[in-house]
Parts: structure tokens; sequence; C-alpha cells
């Protein structure tokens, strides 16, 4: 009930604003990666569930098709569509903690980043009207459909005991989607084929017997 | 925004105002409600946000339809269609015939049944929110409450519906609630159609409860299994005359189907509340006069 689909054409997978801007996509890639973990780790240090870290992760992928990486950097966008997303999973965080474990863990991976942020100060002020002003740019880039209503998540459960397979297989296709996020796949595949193609991944690695025919 | 032409205010309130406007491209007309999102404090508001996720997801003949949302400067438009008025209005500036009064009911239903088959709550049912368009249609409208139901010991807001709507189990503070309270709503709605007045008038949340009891009896765990257990539970003291709503409803001379229908929807217990779906099965809609949608006499 949702806006149908998410999946973008093929010919806008194809062109991506960074690339037309001179961004080579190995570069791309790298930055949609690194802000994608940003989003993951934020999610687990603030205890919450995977939905909002994959809306997030979805929505960043998105915008990335729309604006180009050399006028949003993937710090920003990374915290703005985290912050997005998880009002939009009915699970507002402050502002004030979004931006305070976004500078944590950004300084736990950039050595050269500033120690402190403090509240109210200049830096933690400039962030702020920063995370407010991209904030509105994905909403308005995105034309106001957020809502991811299907993750691939949701299929997992569901599949694996039509299949008859176990918890393991379960966690470890669930471990592969939570991997996937860090690319583009939830605009280029259906949900469910994504979520069949982790189970069929997990299966493998853990050794376990696929049916091979239809059953009734 | 050069899409839209602004014409004239339609109203204003505490998230900002509404414009009546007409598209361009064809002259739909339509009502802009324009608000303030740009909340320097937490960014883009969330009822607001909720507002435009459920409207996206939720398309209904008895839903009112969300045209596009344009952003501009520090607020936003959202643009629906034009509605010629709602309930409120309808049910105090004129005097509709027991036909429209059905046909209302059951549009009213319609809307909930099928948000609450996708799992939708819309949690601020009330006669204002209850638009008409200029065909006669009932369009549910203002979901700044909406949500889909949370997953099983989620913890939802008790802090929604307009406080003489609003069900005995948010006033009791419970967290873990469902489709009830919107039907709870609507039969509170649908007796104030017929009496031509709200039912409960409550001033606080424990007047509200005060109000509703002396009407219906206090509850207890035979009627109403783990009342007791909810987080803000008081004790009334048993009343000495219990009127109850069918009583109540049958002195004001309702049609005999019109109360069976709504006292289905105001049963305390909101595990014995019927269903949107359950309501529009009353013989109530099946009996003379049918149900119709007229366009209102008086508009906007």
């Amino acid at each position: 009930m949702s806006d149908d689909s998410v999946l973008l054409p093929a010919e806008i997978l194809a062109r991506s604003p960074s690339v037309a801007d001179g961004v080579s996509s190995e570069v791309e890639m790298e930055h949609r990666i690194w802000a994608c973990e940003l989003i993951q780790e934020a999610g687990i240090l603030l205890r919450l569930p995977m939905v909002c870290m994959c809306t997030a992760q979805n929505l960043l992928h998105r915008f990335y098709y729309r604006k180009s990486l050399k006028r949003f950097d993937a710090l920003s966008v990374a915290m703005a569509c985290f912050f997005l997303a998880c009002k939009i999973e009915e699970k507002p965080r402050r502002i004030r903690e979004t931006l305070f474990v976004f500078h944590y863990i950004w300084r736990c991976r950039v050595k050269t980043a500033p120690r402190t942020l403090d509240l109210g100060g200049p830096r933690y002020n400039s962030w702020k009207a920063d995370l407010v002003k991209t904030e509105r740019h994905v909403l308005k880039e995105l034309g106001f459909s957020f809502y991811v209503l299907d993750h691939a998540h949701k299929f997992i459960l569901f599949y694996v005991k039509i299949l008859d397979l176990n918890r393991d297989v379960a966690q470890r296709a669930w471990n592969y989607l939570n991997d996937s996020m860090r690319l583009d796949f939830c605009l280029r595949y259906r949900s469910e084929v994504i979520a069949c193609a982790a189970i069929f991944m997990a299966a493998r690695a853990l050794q376990k017997k696929l049916p091979t025919e239809a059953q009734d | 925004m050069q899409a839209y032409d602004v014409g004239g205010e339609l109203g204003k309130g505490q998230w900002g105002t509404v414009f009546r406007g007409k598209r361009v491209r064809d002259g739909l007309r339509v009502a802009i409600k324009r608000v303030r999102a740009g909340d320097p404090v937490e960014g883009v508001n969330f009822q607001v946000l909720r507002e435009i996720k459920m409207l996206k997801g939720v398309k209904h003949e008895n839903i009112v339809e969300l045209v596009d949302v344009v952003p501009q400067e520090e607020g936003l438009n959202m643009i629906f269609e034009l509605m010629a008025t709602d309930l409120e209005k309808v049910l105090y500036g004129t005097t509709p015939t027991e036909a429209e009064i059905k046909g209302y009911a059951a549009m009213l239903l319609e809307g909930l049944a099928f948000m609450h088959a996708h799992f939708a709550l819309h949690r601020d049912i009330k006669p204002a929110n209850l638009l008409i368009s200029f065909e006669g249609i009932l369009k549910l409208g203002d979901f700044g409450y909406a949500r889909y139901l949370a997953d099983e010991n989620c913890h939802m807001s008790d802090q929604c519906c307009t406080l003489w709507y609003r069900p005995p189990e948010l006033l009791f503070g419970a967290s873990e609630y469902g489709f009830g309270i919107d039907t709870w709503s609507a039969g509170c709605v649908l007796a104030e159609v017929g009496l031509k007045h709200p039912l409960f008038r409550g001033e606080t949340d424990l007047d509200q409860l005060a109000k509703i009891f002396q009407i219906t009896g206090p509850p207890d765990e035979t009627a109403w299994p783990g009342v007791s257990s909810l987080r803000k539970y008081i004790r009334f003291s048993k009343n000495d005359n219990p009127l109850t709503v069918r009583t109540l409803l049958n002195n004001a001379r309702l049609a005999p189907d019109f109360v069976d229908l709504i006292v289905g929807l105001l049963s305390l217990d909101p595990k014995s509340r019927d269903s949107a779906v359950d309501a529009l099965d009353r013989p109530f809609f099946t009996a003379l006069p049918r149900p119709v949608a007229r366009p209102p006499r008086k508009h906007l």
C-alpha cells in the first residue's frame, strides 16, 4: 500500500550524479559504504531496531542518485538520513543524541577529527544547522515518499520457515542482509529477491540442503 | 509552488494555516495546508512526517487525498483535494436526512475498516476531522496522529484522540491498544450525530471518565477483564441509577437499529467492542432508507 516500488529504473542507476560530477565510481562506492557503516553503528549505539538503520540506508542510496557527493558529504547525509529514518519508523531520537553519537563514531575513525563537541558550542551549533538543512534536502529530493514498507529482512523468517531451515540459517541470512544494505541492492532488486539470495548464500555457507523441487 | 495559485485563507490551527487554491495545470481545486516544518530544534516536525507517510500509504475513497507536498522556505505545503465542508458543520449547520446520516456512518466505517485492514490507526476521529466532498463523500482527514500499529510489547502514547472522543482504555493510560480506539471515537461521533450534541463532554481526563461512567456505570473485572491492571486505573464508585447508553439514546428517539450500532461501538472493554467491519454488518445499513451520499447543502 506504500508507493508500489522503490526500485529505480536502469537509466538512473547507470548515471549517478557523483560520477557525472567527476567522482570515480570506486570512490563513490567507498563513500556509500562508509556512510552506511556510520548509520549501522549509530543505530547499534542508540539501541535501535534494524528497521531504522535499513530505512536510513535506503534513503541514503536514493539520495545519492539525486545529488552528488561533491555537494553533500557522506557524513552529513548519513546523519540526516539516520535522524529522518528514526522519525519515520516511529522511534524519534533527539537531535542532540544523533549529533553526539555521530561525532563519537566519526572521531573514532578519523584521527584528525576534533575530540569534543560541546552542547551549545559553536561546532555543535554548526553541525546542528547542517543536519536540519540536509534533512530537508533529503526529503525534498526524495519527493516526500520516504516510507519503505517491505525491507528484505521482513521476508527472512517467513521463507526460512517455509523451507524448513533452522535458526542458524536465518541468523546468517539476516547478517548478509545487514551487510547488503551497504550497497544499493535495495534500489536494484525487489526485497523478496534479495531475501532469497541471502537465504541461498546462508544455506550454502552452512551446508544446509535446500529443496530442489517445488513442494505442495 | 508555481504549480498552484494560492487563494484565500480557509482556516488556522496551531500547526499552520490552510489556504484555498487551484492547480495551474488543470484547474483542480485544492486546499493548501502550510505548516512550519523547519523547526530548528528537532528538525522536520514528527507529526507532519507522520501525516505525509500515512497519507502516501493509504489511498481510499473515504480517506482524504494528499495530492502533493511542496517545500517552501522554512515550511512545507501539503496539497489536498479541496473539500466542501466537514461533519461538524453539517451536523450543527444543517439538518441531514436519515438516509444521509446512514451514508455518513457507512462511509466513516468504510474508511476505518480500510485503515484497520492495513494495520493503521487514525487516533483522532471527531466530527471536525470527517471531511465531506462536494459530491457528499465523507473522507477521514487530519492524519497528524495516525500511525501503524506497533509490534507487540511496544508502547504507543496514550495522549491521542480529542478528549470527548477518547476511549476509556486511553484515559486509563493503556499503552498497548488496538483498533478499538478508533471505533470508540466513531461510536461517540455517531451518537453525537443522533443526539445533536456531544455524548460525553468532559473537561479533564478524570472528568471525562466520570462522564462516561455516569452513563455506562463503572467497569469491573467481569465486564472488562484486565481493566484494573491498566497504568492509570482508578476505581469509580457505583452510581445509583446507571442510565446505560441504550436507554439514553432510546430516550432521544433514535431508530432502534441505529441505537444497536452505536451501543456495539461503545462497549467499555475494547476486546468486545465491534470492529468497523462488524459495525458495517449491522442491520442499520440494510434497513430502509438506504444510505446515500448527497452533495452538502451548505459549503465553504
